[in-house]
């Protein structure tokens, strides 16, 4: 009796052990960035700062002038520019990090063409002072609907929230494609900034 | 004979065995800590966590050196516009007599921050059309790589951007890497 209890309990301890070492989650996904879900128009809270997604509006090129120099950016894809509202929650900090997450997955990280300028990531922000910014990014149109904004401090977030926003307010056309307009200037001051 | 030595030795295992669990209660926490200490220790080393009070016009000694609190001043005559709406730019200044001149290691991580009432705080930022400062005015980090020698005094301002509806409730703090987590809260003079 005693010894298919010993080895009753062998197999219990086996089996659990093996479940263990299967379901354990890799580093990765222990330190991974905490979630906070939102939808546009609501104002988001992560730990450092909070967000308000106002506006997404699509473009076939962006035109500017950057330097006393005209410049027209096109792209193959399709130009998505984000307008919200960051404030700091309790310390100076930055957003630095930008993603637009399309439907089936695909990752595209806040364009750079534009270079340095005012109003352009990251955004440093300040307790008591929010401000109005943009994010520009370069996407393909079949991952505008059903895509997601992600945005964090770092470019990296371990063990920090990150702000998860739905992208479901834009203008579009009956068969559910975005309204495109032909060009936008992403350096035009916004109202707030 | 031999079943009572047997008995007894039953008896003492079982006794020890209890200890030992017993005593795994205190084990158990006490190698976590020694095996995290150190990581515990440097994390203290990056936040304001302890702080030492200032009295107005006091210096304290502080990363080696000897520090006092001159005043924050708000900066007017900026032109309307440039800045965010209800915000008001801010220069913090100290006078520093400098002790220990290893200043790369003692002021590492120096941050010179502003806290209102709630706790809230604003690092040094840059603000747009604002005065260059005079000659000789630095900040905490480019004195630290400025080479200076042992009793020397330094003049050290950083400026700020904070919400005017709070600008007069602000005092500064001071934190660096080598007296962390222990950091300066200076009443204002």
């Amino acid at each position: 009796m005693r010894r298919l209890a010993n080895i009753l309990i062998l197999i219990v301890a086996v089996v659990v052990l093996y479940g263990m070492q299967k379901t354990k989650p890799r580093f990765g996904e222990l330190t991974a960035p905490i979630p906070v879900y939102g939808q546009m128009h609501d104002q988001i809270h992560t730990r450092e700062f909070d967000v308000t997604l106002d506006q997404v509006i699509f473009a076939r090129q962006l035109d500017f002038t950057q330097y006393g120099q005209k410049k027209t950016l096109t792209t193959s894809g399709l130009w998505v520019i984000v307008t919200a509202q960051l404030a700091a929650t309790t310390s100076s900090t930055s957003v630095a990090a930008a993603t637009w997450l399309g439907p089936t997955g695909l990752k595209y990280a806040v364009s750079d063409r534009i270079g340095w300028a005012p109003g352009m990531p990251p955004h440093l922000l300040a307790p008591g002072l929010p401000k109005k910014v943009r994010f520009i990014f370069e996407t393909m149109p079949d991952q505008v609907n059903g895509a997601t904004l992600l945005l964090s401090g770092k470019v990296e977030p371990a063990l920090d929230s990150e702000a998860h926003i739905a992208i479901d307010d834009f203008k579009k056309f009956n068969d559910g494609q975005p309204s495109i307009v032909d060009s936008y200037d992403p350096l035009r001051p916004l109202a707030g900034t | 004979m031999a079943v009572l030595i047997e008995e007894k030795q039953g008896a003492s295992e079982r006794r020890w065995r209890k200890r030992s669990l017993w005593a795994l209660l205190l084990l158990i926490p006490i190698s976590l800590l020694s095996i995290s200490y150190r990581d515990l220790n440097e994390l203290a080393r990056y936040r304001d966590i302890l702080p030492v009070d200032v009295a107005a016009g006091e210096i304290k000694r502080y990363g080696g050196s000897d520090w006092q609190f001159q005043g924050l001043r708000k900066v007017e005559g900026i032109r309307p516009g440039r800045l965010p709406s209800g915000s008001v730019p801010m220069v913090a200044r100290f006078v520093v007599e400098i002790g220990d001149p290893d200043l790369q290691n003692l002021w590492l991580m120096c941050a010179i921050k502003l806290t209102d009432r709630t706790g809230r705080t604003w690092y040094p930022t840059s603000v747009p059309g604002m005065p260059s400062p005079q000659e000789g005015i630095e900040t905490c980090s480019s004195t630290a790589f400025s080479g200076a020698q042992k009793s020397e005094r330094r003049v050290i301002e950083e400026n700020y951007l904070v919400p005017s509806d709070i600008a007069d409730e602000l005092v500064p703090t001071l934190g660096m890497h080598s007296e962390r987590p222990y950091y300066l809260r200076f009443a204002k003079p």
